[in-house]
């Protein structure tokens, strides 16, 4: 069977560099669907993504898209993937339809199969209204959604998007998120590299966690919880000092609460305990933004290794 | 059927970036009409009718080679700033037919000019002689500052730089060289280095096509405008191959 999306030992060091801005990253993308990159600011997604969509050249290693190599079989590639790039722009006086509609056409549709495209992926991101507006004169929600649809309309086997609701507000994230699932069931998979947690759990049929250009972890999302210890969480505010609360879990600070993780029967005992000390005390499962905190967390600093 | 579909992307995408542009904002066309007439009425007033000839060819060359270093600062803004090259990096369109859809778009920008300081030119000579160097001069000095462009833009890291180098070539290839002015005008011992720039030869054609020769044969000049061309296409088409390293 051909895989869809397939990293072998893949490498980049950019050209006046000695940082590995991807090192050896391997993993399949198991089976159509969606897939999610995560990882904190320079952890190579937009490298590992570029590499992909063949746009740059790696320094070791191989990455297949539909079974095809993208360094040596790049022009074949090309024709089976369309991409959303990382904080894109549409042209300024360009209304939402010269952009899908003129962008199908220069890929090679005829102009009856680009016009009804184009209409369509305008209703589905709710653009109507906006289809003949130069885009300079729109929101920078309704840009994304332009660019969003210029990748969506092709139909393309595999769409990278890049960062997709980036800037956008939770209504508009709703919106792409849907049409995103929906582009999976009709046309083809998506590769899509995310800072939202929530996106990816909401989203993902796999995740693979980079770490400053390595593998941290994959997996489904039920995968990746369960590698953390802890199934829940528990947030206190005062009541108990740091020590009384590391006895039932491990504790971190956020924003000036301290969030235990625990177990089940660690989690009752800690809620009853708090309730008999009158402290507010909140329970829930583990999320996989804690999941994802858990794995980098000891990277320390962003490393920001991107082109020179 | 692939170089059909090639020519039928660069078009479309020459015509995305131009004239879709100016019906949409009929600003951007302004600057490039005008700017070689305001150096004509320049020179004009300066020193009189007798500069006209030169003054024509000169601001043909010129216009020329705006519409092909207007392309540093639009291919890299298309590729930096709009993140649109990445799209069609990411399509079947090739990485030639792109090229040529951005020079081509300048072109187009720059076409209402041209046609005018063309039958301009003309007028002086109105023959199918001087028509058939008008359109060989236009093909050569297009290509050959487009290519140029295009390859400089690969190599700007920001905007900015984009257009200073954009204006910067413009001088070297128009303003400098002996294209508004006769090539005898330079001190010999400066001679060697006025024909170097292509621009100056073809200037040296135009003018000898309406009657002002030179002390160079001008097949000198369309052998080294030749071979610039074909050089600077070869560069271009070497980095348009989409990939970084």
């Amino acid at each position: 069977m051909v895989e869809t999306f397939e990293c072998a030992n893949l490498t980049k060091i950019y050209k006046g560099s000695e940082k590995r801005a991807l090192d050896n990253v391997s993993f399949k993308m198991p089976s159509s669907g969606i897939l999610t990159l995560l990882g904190r600011n320079g952890a190579g997604k937009t490298t590992l993504l570029r590499i992909a969509t063949t746009q740059l050249l790696p320094t070791g290693g191989s990455v297949r898209v539909l079974g095809l190599d993208v360094v040596s079989e790049a022009k074949k590639v090309r024709e089976h993937i369309s991409v959303l790039p990382q904080e894109g722009r549409p042209f300024p006086p360009l209304t939402p339809w010269d952009h899908i509609y003129y962008t199908l056409l220069a890929r090679g549709l005829s102009r009856v199969e680009a016009k009804i495209r184009a209409k369509k992926v305008i209703e589905d991101l709710e653009l109507v209204e906006y289809a003949s507006i130069p885009s300079d004169r729109l929101s920078g929600g309704l840009r994304q959604r332009i660019l969003l649809a210029m990748a969506l309309a092709t139909y393309a086997e595999l769409v990278f998007l890049d960062e997709p609701t980036l800037g956008l507000d939770a209504v508009n994230q709703r919106k792409i998120w849907a049409m995103v699932r929906d582009y999976c069931k009709r046309y083809g998979s998506i590769v899509l590299t995310t800072h939202s947690l929530n996106e990816a759990e909401v989203l993902s049929d796999y995740i693979v966690v980079l770490d400053r250009g390595r593998v941290a972890a994959q997996g489904t999302v039920d995968e990746l919880k369960s590698m953390v210890p802890y199934r829940f969480r528990v947030d206190v505010s005062g009541g108990f000092s740091r020590e009384e609360l590391s006895s039932y879990g491990k504790v971190v600070e956020v924003a000036g609460k301290m969030r235990v993780f625990l177990d089940e029967a660690a989690a009752k005992d800690l809620t009853l305990d708090g309730v008999r000390k009158r402290v507010k005390v909140s329970v829930s499962p583990t999320t996989l933004e804690d999941v994802f905190i858990d794995l980098v967390e000891e990277g320390g600093q962003d490393e920001d290794v991107t082109e020179p | 059927m692939k170089m059909l579909q090639n020519l039928r992307s660069l078009f479309i995408l020459a015509y995305m970036f131009s004239i879709l542009w100016i019906v949409r904002n009929l600003l951007s066309l302004i600057y490039l009409f005008f700017a070689p007439f305001t150096v004509l009425f320049l020179l004009y007033a300066l020193v009189g009718s007798e500069v006209l000839p030169y003054a024509l060819v000169g601001a043909y060359v010129m216009t020329l080679v705006q519409a092909g270093s207007a392309i540093i600062g639009d291919a890299a803004w298309h590729k930096l700033e709009l993140k649109f090259q990445d799209m069609i990096v990411a399509s079947p369109v090739s990485e030639v037919a792109y090229l040529l859809a951005e020079a081509l778009s300048e072109l187009l920008y720059s076409a209402p000019a041209l046609l005018i300081l063309s039958s301009l030119i003309l007028h002086f000579r109105p023959d199918i002689f001087t028509l058939g160097n008008l359109l060989a001069i236009t093909v050569l000095v297009w290509l050959l500052t487009s290519s140029l462009g295009f390859f400089i833009s690969t190599y700007i890291p920001n905007i900015r730089n984009a257009w200073q180098v954009s204006l910067l070539i413009g001088l070297i290839l128009a303003v400098l060289p002996p294209v508004f002015y006769p090539i005898e005008r330079i001190p010999e011992n400066l001679l060697w280095a006025a024909y170097i720039p292509p621009t100056a030869h073809a200037a040296l054609i135009l003018r000898n096509s309406i009657g002002f020769t030179s002390n160079l044969d001008v097949t000198y000049s369309w052998i080294i405008l030749l071979a610039y061309t074909v050089a600077f296409l070869a560069l271009a088409t070497y980095r348009a191959q989409w990939r970084e390293k």
